[in-house]
């Protein structure tokens, strides 16, 4: 693998970690908050579920669930893609907001990508 | 009588550790004959219904007249500091709340910061009580409605930020919405039905319980 930026599709599968507090009867919209740059995801196919489950330096794997998303549908609610690698993660990307956008807005994102990523069973 | 002083906090935590446990006796037992309705279960005892679980029946009405009293002597622990905003606010009444409360409680309050792995900031206690209080008086203000909407229980999260986030997802609607930290903060809504429309916004904290009601009438 390198670290080079490569093309997310829109058939190409995006793993997010997702802390065991998010899990309950139903998925937390912070399961997929934008937290500073926008939402890390990982590029499936750089990737493994257990790594991107075990990729936190400061919990243990145990701690997180990995939610699967389909890149077309991320893009179908209006949000961006890019693969960012970084030296200690290749398959690094980033979901985006469009700018300028209020708080509400932010909250309906997450809420969106929560119902597309359970479509699949967590990991 | 031997009076000794107990320090308020230390009180309350073995009132809801007790009350925990009592809880927990009394869903076991509910479990246990497959039922969710306390007065169902003792009335089916009592007629017969229910064969061979007198027992059973005796034990939970005493676990449920323990749970009453001592809720009442939270509420009574209680009643000092529930003037003002920071204060701590009766628990929507009950059975599945309480437990619904306790178990938060209990999971949000013993959050550290980073508790995410990814610099998550904990949940303070006023936060966590402020919650409380919407909850309450969401029911409050649902039971004064002409049509009383059903009030269905809700999932509570910590957010990052050391905010809270409750989340209701029925078969009808879904609502998120958010106690901010910082009071002077208004709350985030995001509600939608089985269609595209939703509803979103900034509101204060006091017209949180309308917003549930709109949802539910938008979408049920």
């Amino acid at each position: 693998m390198t670290n080079e930026v490569e093309e997310i599709f829109d058939e190409d599968l995006l793993y997010r970690r997702i802390h065991v507090q998010y899990v309950k009867k139903s998925l937390s919209p912070d399961a997929f908050d934008f937290r500073g740059d926008g939402c890390s995801v990982d590029l499936a196919r750089l990737t493994t579920p257990e790594s991107t489950r075990s990729g936190s330096p400061r919990n243990p794997p145990e701690c997180y669930k990995v939610g699967v998303l389909e890149a077309g549908k991320v893009r179908g609610i209006g949000l961006t893609l890019d693969h960012c690698p970084e030296p200690d993660n290749p398959a690094h990307s980033l979901i985006l907001p469009p700018g300028g956008i209020e708080a509400a807005d932010i909250l309906g994102f997450q809420t969106e990508l929560v119902n597309l990523c359970l479509q699949r069973p967590l990991l | 009588m031997t009076q000794i002083s107990v320090d308020k906090d230390f009180l309350e935590e073995l009132a809801d550790t007790k009350l925990r446990v009592l809880q927990e006796e009394i869903e076991e037992i509910l479990v246990k004959w497959a039922y969710d309705d306390i007065d169902q279960l003792l009335s089916d005892a009592k007629t017969g219904i229910l064969e061979e679980a007198e027992d059973d029946a005796v034990c939970l009405r005493n676990l449920v007249a323990k749970r009453d009293n001592l809720v009442q002597f939270k509420t009574a622990i209680d009643k000092d500091n529930s003037e003002g905003e920071g204060g701590r606010p009766e628990y929507p009444q009950g059975d599945q709340w309480t437990a619904l409360i306790l178990a938060a409680k209990e999971e949000l309050l013993s959050l550290r910061d980073d508790w995410d792995g990814e610099g998550a900031q904990q949940v303070k206690e006023s936060t966590f009580w402020r919650a409380v209080r919407f909850l309450r008086s969401l029911q409050a203000f649902v039971q004064q409605q002409q049509s009383a909407p059903l009030l269905e229980l809700p999932d509570i999260f910590p957010r990052p930020n050391g905010d809270i986030l409750i989340q209701w997802k029925t078969d009808q609607f879904q609502l998120v919405v958010t106690i901010p930290e910082d009071e002077s903060k208004p709350a985030v809504y995001y509600g939608k039905g089985d269609a595209e429309n939703v509803t979103k916004g900034t509101v204060t904290f006091a017209k949180l319980p309308q917003i549930y009601v709109n949802c539910v009438q938008m979408f049920s």
